[in-house]
């Protein structure tokens, strides 16, 4: 009889369901519709307390909470591989999830506000310092991280991230000083490649015969000057880092558009996601012929700058055009580099790389620039020019917007021009053309001049041949 | 995420895109069975919030759902929303959540006084009713008449087969009336 009961019930539900009214519900077991009806009402008036709507953004606040905490996470795996007694570290998120709903949140809420007040200089100014291996490293990792995503979307994320690499290499560099063995992760341009003795991002970096290299597109090992990679490896007393993976991070890839849709590009076979910040030549159309600047990462190929081939450089973008190589200054200099001034506004400072009043400058790592100088800053940047036409800067410093106008470069650029030596390069454009211009002003010193002044005595060179003409880029 | 990971492997992984799929597939279900006992959207937003993060911090731990994600979900809201009462009724002189009135209960007629009054007087009688019983009978209502889950869906969810399912929903069905038939009926 129960189960009759059961079923009878079942069947009424759905009867219910699909709108069939109740008593037309209750003919089907009439020996049972006392019993039924009452429990037919019941069930038809909970289910008038359900909702229908889900309000999308609790939705969207909720996943985007789980996605931050999925980070904090990995980031805790990848560090206690290494500190495993820093367990303690999850301990707030833990107490947090034991609280209360509303308490949890305040909590967490707390907490996000407590680690931004901490990044903008508070208490954590001993973690701030902390370097890999230590204890209160995964607290600065932790709170960069959250400033990270906290920070808006664009250059100002941009340039977090920029610091946040700008920050490895310097802690990696403290560890080498201070002869620690400590596995590290970094990343860097490819400065120099001298067998297995590389330099990246300033870091003396040991290739073993089992180092990993991964990334690059082709499945090889080429790897070459300019590439920016990451290095995971561990520090060496005797300074270098003892390379275990090489990831390919960002290179150039040429190739001709198969197809193109809003996020992706197809590009000889590789496909490319593109960005809002993805800078594209317009017009470009399947089966033209291009230059992909790449950035790999481990979740796919993302496309900073996609141009034609033949793109004219340098662009007054703030993305790199795709044709500098930096390289490593002094060392491998050679007698055909040429030197110029540039003057002009700061306008980004990224890791490899200034625009100096929409002018793209290389920094490599014995480019001497004090810490001083600011974005908005008027500067003069001593520069060799590579033999593809890129500029690599030597010196930056700060200089007077009234310099260019006086004694200064200008003066030794007027007598070079008169003594006619061919290792000069003709200002272009001139100073006195266009001072409000946006293009930067660019002045032709002789490279082996290391001051400004030292150009009045200049004595012409013994063998101008060597020392072809070059003519800056307008 | 290669596509040979199950979702759960993903979560374990703590993949990007396999947390995306597994919130945006299943929050809809956990928001409507926490907003179904708790009837206030705030507290739903907050619970169905928590329950995905005890997943991840689960899963981290090493003791997450092995096979039944959905199953886990929903017993995991079920476990935070009795917390949640739990902590409620410890709190003297504060009002308890069936007593809030919503603008979502069994309005017939919002603008009749008396359908309101009404409606919110039976929605409080038959949540007040749904925590007293047990917490099968409890899930099987919500899950039923909540969610709108099948029989089967529900029985997978409870891990139970169908007939036991029918079984549970009559007699939960049964202690609501006997709960409330002096004031509802």
């Amino acid at each position: 009889m129960n189960d009759q009961l059961f079923e009878a019930l079942d069947i009424c539900l759905k009867a219910r369901e699909t709108g069939i009214p109740l008593d037309d519900c209750l003919k089907l077991y009439p020996e049972m519709a006392s019993e039924l009806r009452p429990l037919l009402e019941i069930a038809q008036g909970t289910a008038s307390m359900t909702t229908k709507q889900v309000p999308v953004d609790a939705m969207y606040r909720s996943r985007t909470r789980l996605l931050v905490r999925a980070m904090q996470l990995r980031t805790l795996n990848e560090q206690s591989k290494q500190h495993s007694f820093l367990s303690w570290l999850t301990l707030p998120i833990r107490s947090i999830r034991r609280m209360s709903i509303s308490a949890g949140r305040l909590v967490f809420a707390a907490m996000i506000a407590i680690l931004l007040v901490l990044t903008s200089g508070g208490l954590l100014v001993t973690s701030a310092k902390s370097l890999p291996g230590d204890t209160l490293y995964p607290v600065k990792r932790a709170v960069e991280d959250i400033g990270y995503h906290l920070a808006p979307r664009g250059e100002i994320q941009q340039t977090f991230e920029h610091n946040y690499i700008q920050q490895r290499i310097t802690e990696v560099q403290s560890l080498i000083n201070l002869k620690r063995v400590q596995q590290v992760s970094f990343e860097g341009i490819v400065e120099s490649i001298d067998r297995n003795q590389w330099i990246v991002g300033g870091i003396p970096v040991d290739i073993k015969s089992n180092t990993t290299f991964v990334g690059s597109l082709d499945g090889t090992q080429s790897m070459e000057l300019g590439m920016q990679v990451e290095v995971e490896g561990v520090t060496q007393r005797e300074g270098w880092v003892d390379a275990q993976e090489i990831h390919l991070r960002e290179y150039h890839f040429i190739g001709m558009v198969e197809s193109i849709s809003a996020s992706k590009w197809q590009i000889s076979g590789i496909e490319f996601q593109t960005e809002t910040n993805t800078q594209i030549d317009t017009g470009i159309l399947a089966g033209d012929d291009v230059t992909v600047l790449v950035r790999s990462e481990d979740n796919g190929l993302f496309a900073l700058a996609i141009v034609r081939i033949g793109h004219p450089v340098p662009t007054p973008s703030i993305i790199p055009t795709i044709t500098p190589t930096p390289t490593q200054l002094f060392e491998n200099q050679s007698e055909n580099n040429a030197e110029l001034v540039i003057t002009g506004s700061v306008e980004l400072m990224a890791v490899n790389y200034w625009v100096i009043s929409g002018q793209i400058t290389y920094i490599v790592a014995n480019t001497e620039v004090p810490d001083s100088i600011q974005i908005g800053d008027y500067v003069s940047a001593h520069v060799v020019v590579e033999s593809n036409g890129s500029y690599t800067a030597i010196i930056i410093e700060k200089a007077e917007p009234s310099d260019h106008d006086g004694e200064g470069y200008d003066q030794a650029t007027q007598e070079n021009n008169e003594g006619e030596d061919d290792r000069y390069v003709t200002p272009t454009p001139s100073p006195d053309d266009d001072a409000g211009n946006e293009v930067p002003e660019i002045t032709a010193t002789p490279f082996d001049n290391e001051t400004p002044e030292g150009t009045d005595n200049h004595e012409e060179p013994e063998d101008p041949t060597e020392t072809p003409t070059l003519t800056p880029t307008p | 995420m290669s596509a040979a990971l199950s979702e759960l492997d993903g979560l374990r992984l703590l993949d990007p895109q396999a947390i995306t799929s597994i919130h945006n597939r299943y929050y809809p279900e956990v928001y409507r069975f926490a907003y179904y006992r708790v009837n206030d959207e705030v507290t739903a937003e907050d619970i169905a919030s928590d329950v995905f993060m005890r997943l991840l911090e689960a899963v981290h731990e090493g003791h997450g759902p092995n096979t039944n994600l959905r199953g886990w979900l929903i017993s995991t809201t079920s476990n935070i929303v009795n917390d949640y009462f739990r902590k409620i009724y410890n709190r003297p002189g504060e009002d308890h959540p069936e007593m809030i009135e919503s603008d979502n209960l069994l309005v017939e007629d919002p603008v009749d006084p008396i359908a309101l009054t009404d409606a919110v007087e039976r929605s409080r009688l038959i949540q007040s009713a749904i925590n007293e019983l047990t917490e099968e009978q409890k899930q099987v209502i919500t899950l039923r008449f909540g969610n709108g889950y099948s029989l089967d869906e529900t029985a997978t969810v409870m891990g139970k087969n169908a007939n036991a399912i029918k079984a549970l929903q009559f007699r939960a069905l049964a202690a609501l009336r006997n709960l409330i038939r002096k004031d509802l009926l």
